[in-house]
């Protein structure tokens, strides 16, 4: 028996892990209770000053060969005068960076304003869109109030909700993201039906019975029924809208109003729900 | 101990950078590779665990379902320490074919896990160009695991003639 084991310990092992894992990805209890792991959290620890050392140099990489890139031309034509020109293009750049940072702030202290929820500002650190999952990694954690199954806008609209948060950061999933089932409202027809992640750039809209007029450019908003997101916050717009095979439903695609692959700013919304975990943490 | 923490340092560095340069880009798939490597090359419990643990790590990092990345992970050490021990990946074409084949498997049991709890995925657009840029790059990552291994090994337990 004892040899048997023995000799067999790594597939049995495998088999006792296998188990193991397939236990946490059905159940789903970690990240759903927000008890997350320890270790998790440690992980995430470690590779965020990684991830702010990668995002920080890429971007001023990105800067650098664009600036190089644009000043071939001049170097040739005039040493001294490419000098000075790229001394104002960099500077340039800088304050065409600042200018478009002020926009999008200005942008979101607008919104923020105007908003009938309190709000805090984050920005993105991180972003996950290949493969199956789309997420987001934020700077502001539970510190700045951030809790979990808070909304995340942009002045675009609806990003996604919060799905773990710790000390410093939080990890938010998009709209795009499997995962993600928002109760909306097609604005001109009032029809209600569930605009469901696809883990591609397009959301489904789901229930919608074939009947229903619904036209490619409709607005859609949410619903507010979920909980989650407030009423009335923008979703995207009907990108595509057909009869579905089953004769019942219609098959409906929605483009995100939200840049999701080009955020940089965003805010999480304060709910009446969110608020209480925020005390409860 | 060392190969643990050693491969766990580059695999977070690895998601950094991935989730933060490259987000939307496939990539090769550093953990899986590391796994198909530690599978072949040098079998053990604490390869296995590692196996566990890359996963386990690539869900946190990467915002997924926490257990199916270790699960597919797990999955391809066990199933590849089988296939080691009658088949030889004794060349890159071998190596290239046989981590294909492993990320094809990973892929499809993420997406038959996630099927089951309804989630709605695409299997061609997020699996095949995985499994064609692990394949393409694996035999020079795996062969770039083997020179550190190499070079780590005191001189006098180099074998006479190690090709790598």
């Amino acid at each position: 028996m004892n040899t048997f084991v023995k000799r067999n310990q790594i597939i049995i092992l495998s088999i006792v892990f296998c188990l193991f894992s397939l236990h946490m990805a059905l159940t789903g209890e970690k990240r759903q209770a927000g008890g997350e792991l320890i270790i998790g959290k440690v992980l995430s620890a470690i590779a965020s000053p990684f991830q702010t050392v990668f995002l920080g140099s890429y971007n001023a990489l990105g800067n650098v060969v664009g600036d190089y890139v644009y000043l071939v031309g001049l170097k040739e034509e005039n040493e001294a005068q490419g000098q000075t020109i790229s001394r104002l293009i960099e500077e340039n750049s800088r304050l065409k960076e600042k200018l478009d940072e002020k926009e999008r702030l200005t942008g979101l202290i607008e919104m923020k304003r105007s908003f009938a929820f309190d709000t805090i500002a984050a920005r993105v650190t991180a972003f996950n869109l290949g493969g199956w999952t789309k997420t987001i990694q934020l700077d502001s954690g539970l510190k700045e109030g951030i809790a979990e199954d808070m909304p995340i806008i942009s002045t675009e609209g609806v990003v996604g909700r919060v799905i773990e948060t710790s000390g410093g950061n939080s990890l938010a999933l998009l709209i795009t993201d499997p995962r993600s089932n928002i109760d909306v409202i097609v604005q001109r027809t009032r029809v209600r039906g569930i605009a469901e992640g696809r883990g591609s750039n397009l959301l489904g809209l789901k229930y919608i019975r074939d009947l229903e007029d619904i036209k490619v450019g409709d607005l859609v908003v949410t619903a507010g029924l979920s909980g989650i997101f407030p009423k009335g916050l923008v979703v995207g717009h009907v990108a595509s809208a057909q009869k579905s095979g089953d004769n019942f439903f219609k098959s409906i695609e929605i483009r995100p109003s939200a840049l999701l692959g080009r955020l940089e700013e965003v805010l999480a919304v304060k709910t009446d729900i969110t608020d209480s975990k925020v005390v409860t943490e | 101990m060392k190969d643990f923490f050693g491969f766990t340092f580059i695999v977070i560095i690895y998601l950094a950078f991935r989730t933060t340069v490259l987000p939307s880009v496939p990539i090769p798939d550093l953990p899986l590779i590391i796994v198909f490597f530690l599978s072949y090359k040098r079998p053990c419990l604490m390869g296995l665990v590692l196996a566990f643990f890359l996963g386990y790590t690539s869900d946190v990092l990467m915002g997924s379902i926490i257990g199916i990345t270790s699960f597919t992970l797990v999955f391809v050490y066990a199933a590849n320490y089988l296939v080691a021990t009658r088949f030889h990946y004794d060349n890159h074409l071998l190596r290239a074919i046989g981590c294909g084949i492993a990320t094809l498997a990973s892929g499809t049991l993420a997406f038959l896990i996630l099927s089951f709890i309804n989630e709605d995925v695409r299997f061609f657009a997020n699996v095949v160009p995985q499994t064609v840029v692990t394949a393409f790059f694996a035999p020079f990552i795996i062969t770039l695991f083997e020179r550190g291994a190499h070079i780590r090994r005191p001189r006098s337990q180099r074998p006479e003639g190690e090709s790598f």
